[in-house]
């Protein structure tokens, strides 16, 4: 059950990939979270944190000092057991993902010959989503915890967020395994070889990151955390440390998602094209290089889009993920699993399917054109029937109240007393 | 693969071991905490141990699966309906029917007693089997339980997703509650503040409100709750061969403590957890017995096993959020009464 070229590791190669792996981890995120702050500041025409270290860039390390010396509040009213635990089943998770993620091809540590990924099994990007689902109990959990109506409804924001969220994501994982013909990740990367995913594939590379950005509860789709309504949201009640786990968890599962969707859109660590003309791009060490290019910029539109957007309203957004997103995953499936068949296995059919694909995708587009004119036209004639008939219902007609019927139009009733205010601090 | 064949065996000993004795412990813990909240966290434990044990049963896919469907979507779906019920909805002591408990102590441990008996009995020295071939014949565990999916199971699996579907619908209609009025938008809810007497927010429900807080308990604590903390039980580990009897008698033991828990408990939530902790024992045993006959077809079942849990977890709390609307309450004796 094992991919090419994992297993066979000495154990401190697998300790040295273990501890270089979280060490990148901690020093990515501090250097995103100096970047977030002077990115935003830049957008806001402000300068942003500039004191400490050149240009700043110690400036997370010394929060992150000051958070752990601060005075840890545990308010009386919390679940203790499962107060603690929350920001530990948030963080652990955060760094169990990385695992499966490759960096490069085989290079030699020390002489002795490896693939820059610390383990890769054949479900491995299905193993990124089973993670991410345990780390959501540490945002639930956190909020039930905290025993207080702010971090609940937190928490329940993001229960029902993560699920809705989680299933438009794996949907549009089903694209990319049907054309890699694998769940691997370090087999998804061998099959961009040629052409990568986000051209082939682009509705589902659309679909993830959307979704990508709900998943990690970012702007604008914060909803868990949205500090206007909720305070903090799950993580009101908690200071110091466990706060500071929150705040790691959160921006590794930034620096995740954006690695998965290098690894499953973005070619993973190959080269992109100009220099992949260099036929040493894709060798030794160099890959590296490339990969985290490709991460850091998904890290910067992370930070754009919350310089930019309004956050939505906690509806709209559920009936985007539900009603747009989930039938578009679902519609697009259907279309690339009959042109990979069309295609075939050995690709003899590319160019028809794709001639194919591109005459029905202009036919769509001038139907929907024609569909959008019928519609208006229907709108308008109904709405003048409407004005026409709408006629207002007396609901005591009867002797008895009755509720209007859907459509219907109530009578202003004028015997009714006016409804006494409740005394708010009784 | 250099990774010698004792190496291997010890390591699938220690695994079975360590997550078998946490998965054990995570359904006593179940059947023991008063809280909902922590039955439902100690399940979650139970099924993410089973899902290890999946795993080191060459069953990588439903082991991912397991966590993905049972954690990340079933377990999440049982905390999200407990807080809406309430979340301090702990057992209630009282016997509602006369001496209903301790026959039912005795049945369950009975049962229990009967079946790890019987199956000690009728499974010993089972063989180990290897999975090994059947991976390999179309490539890979994925696409070995794809080909029988796709082929010789594809009604199954059509009738299973018309089930989900199904239950899905029911779950909408069941819930649903009916709008006479058009949604209020945004725009006419703030134009009703600012005209009604309180432009601001209305004060907070705090930590301290006796009732107005959705999470503050609304009875006295009644004293402290079992703080069934995981710690000194470790058992010692053997280096000895785990074979398929060790697995059908940890199935066994997940089972009977499911059908214990069935009868023992009152809240209907944590019931239906019982269920579920019921559904992933034979699942263990399916998983169990594909790797000793060498085929996939026992992966099969358990991944139609899971389907077809989510649908009946989708349609009973739904059930139980219907309840909870008329009655106000989340134990299984309230609703005797099928019309009232």
């Amino acid at each position: 059950m094992n991919v090419a070229g994992f297993g066979s590791d000495p154990f401190w190669l697998i300790l040295l990939k273990v501890v270089a792996l979280f060490a990148l981890l901690v020093v990515i995120v501090l250097l995103t979270i100096w970047g977030e702050r002077r990115v935003v500041a830049r957008m806001q025409s402000r300068v942003g944190p500039n004191r400490v270290g050149p240009f700043g860039l110690l400036q997370s390390l010394m929060d992150g000092f000051k958070l752990a010396l601060k005075e840890e509040i545990i308010p009386r009213k919390v679940e203790l057991g499962v107060y603690v635990l929350a920001p530990i089943l948030s963080a652990v998770p955060a760094f169990m993902a990385f695992a499966v993620i490759p960096f490069g091809p085989e290079v030699s540590i020390f002489g002795q010959t490896t693939m820059l990924q610390l383990t890769d099994f054949p479900v491995s990007v299905l193993y990124v989503l089973a993670i991410a689902s345990i780390g959501i109990y540490g945002i639930v959990l956190a909020g039930w915890s905290s025993g207080s109506t702010y971090p609940l409804l937190g928490g329940l924001r993001s229960t029902a967020q993560m699920i809705s969220y989680e299933i438009a994501m794996g949907l549009s994982f089903v694209a990319v395994f049907l054309f890699a013909g694998s769940a691997s990740t370090s087999e998804i990367v061998n099959a961009q070889t040629k052409l990568w995913y986000v051209l082939l594939l682009l509705p589902s590379f659309v679909i993830y990151t959307t979704s990508m950005v709900g998943e990690t509860n970012r702007a604008p789709f914060d909803l868990p955390e949205a500090e206007g309504e909720l305070v903090g949201g799950f993580h009101t009640e908690y200071s110091s440390l466990k706060f500071a786990m929150f705040f790691l968890a959160e921006y590794i599962n930034m620096v995740t998602v954006s690695a998965l969707a290098t690894t499953l859109f973005l070619g993973g660590w190959r080269a992109p094209w100009p220099i992949s003309i260099w036929s040493g791009a894709n060798e030794g060490w160099w890959p590296m290089l490339w990969f985290l290019m490709k991460v850091v910029s998904f890290i910067f539109v992370f930070i754009w889009l919350r310089g930019t957007l309004p956050r939505l309203r906690y509806d709209q957004f559920m009936r985007f993920g539900w009603k747009v997103l989930i039938p578009t995953a679902l519609a697009w499936i259907v279309v690339a699993s009959v042109a990979r068949y069309a295609i075939g296995p050995d690709g003899s059919a590319y160019l028809q399917v794709m001639v194919a694909f591109g005459f029905s995708l202009v036919l769509l587009i001038i139907s929907s054109y024609f569909a959008q004119v019928h519609r208006d036209r229907r709108a308008e004639a109904h709405e003048a029937a409407e004005a026409a008939s709408a006629e207002p219902v007396d609901p005591f007609a009867g002797g008895h109240p009755v509720p209007p019927m859907p459509g219907q139009e109530l009578l202003e009733p004028s015997n009714v007393p006016a409804v006494e205010q409740e005394p708010h601090n009784a | 693969m250099t990774v010698t064949l004792a190496a291997q065996n010890a390591g699938e000993a220690a695994v079975f071991w360590i997550c078998g004795a946490l998965a054990v412990l995570g359904a006593m813990g179940m059947l023991f905490s008063r809280k909902a909240v922590h039955s439902a966290l100690f399940l979650a434990m139970t099924m993410i141990n089973l899902a290890i044990l999946y795993v080191s049963l060459s069953a990588p896919f439903l082991g991912m699966v397991q966590v993905i469907v049972y954690t990340g979507a079933i377990m999440m779906l049982f905390l999200f309906v407990l807080m809406v019920v309430g979340v301090d909805s702990s057992d209630s002591l009282i016997e509602t029917v006369k001496n209903q408990r301790a026959p039912a102590i005795l049945f369950g441990l009975g049962f229990g007693v009967l079946l790890v008996g019987i199956l000690g009995q009728g499974t010993r020295d089972l063989p180990v089997g290897s999975l090994e071939e059947a991976n390999s014949v179309t490539g890979g565990n994925l696409q070995g339980l794809a080909e029988l999916i796709f082929t010789q199971y594809v009604f199954a699996f059509e009738v299973t997703s018309t089930l989900l579907i199904t239950a899905a619908l029911g779950a909408m209609i069941l819930t649903h509650q009916q709008h006479y009025e058009p949604k209020a938008t945004q725009r006419e809810l703030s134009q009703a503040r600012f005209k009604g007497p309180h432009p601001s927010a209305l004060p907070p429900p705090g930590t301290f409100a006796r009732h107005n807080a959705v999470d503050t308990p609304a009875l006295l604590p009644d004293g402290t709750s079992s703080s069934t903390t995981r710690c000194g039980h470790r058992r010692h580990l053997r280096g000895g061969k785990v074979t398929t009897d060790h697995y059908i008698a940890l199935s066994a033991i997940l089972f009977s403590l499911g059908a214990f828990g069935m009868l023992f408990r009152r809240n209907a939530i944590v019931v239906f957890m019982c269920v579920e902790l019921m559904l992933n024992a034979s699942n263990l045993a399916f998983v169990a017995f594909a790797r000793m006959h060498g085929n996939l077809e026992g992966q099969v079942f358990a991944f139609f096993t899971m389907v077809v849990a989510a649908a009946e977890v989708v349609v009973g709390l739904a059930i139980i959020v219907v309840i909870f609307r008329t009655r106000r309450s989340a134990s299984v004796d309230e609703p005797s009464l099928l019309r009232f």
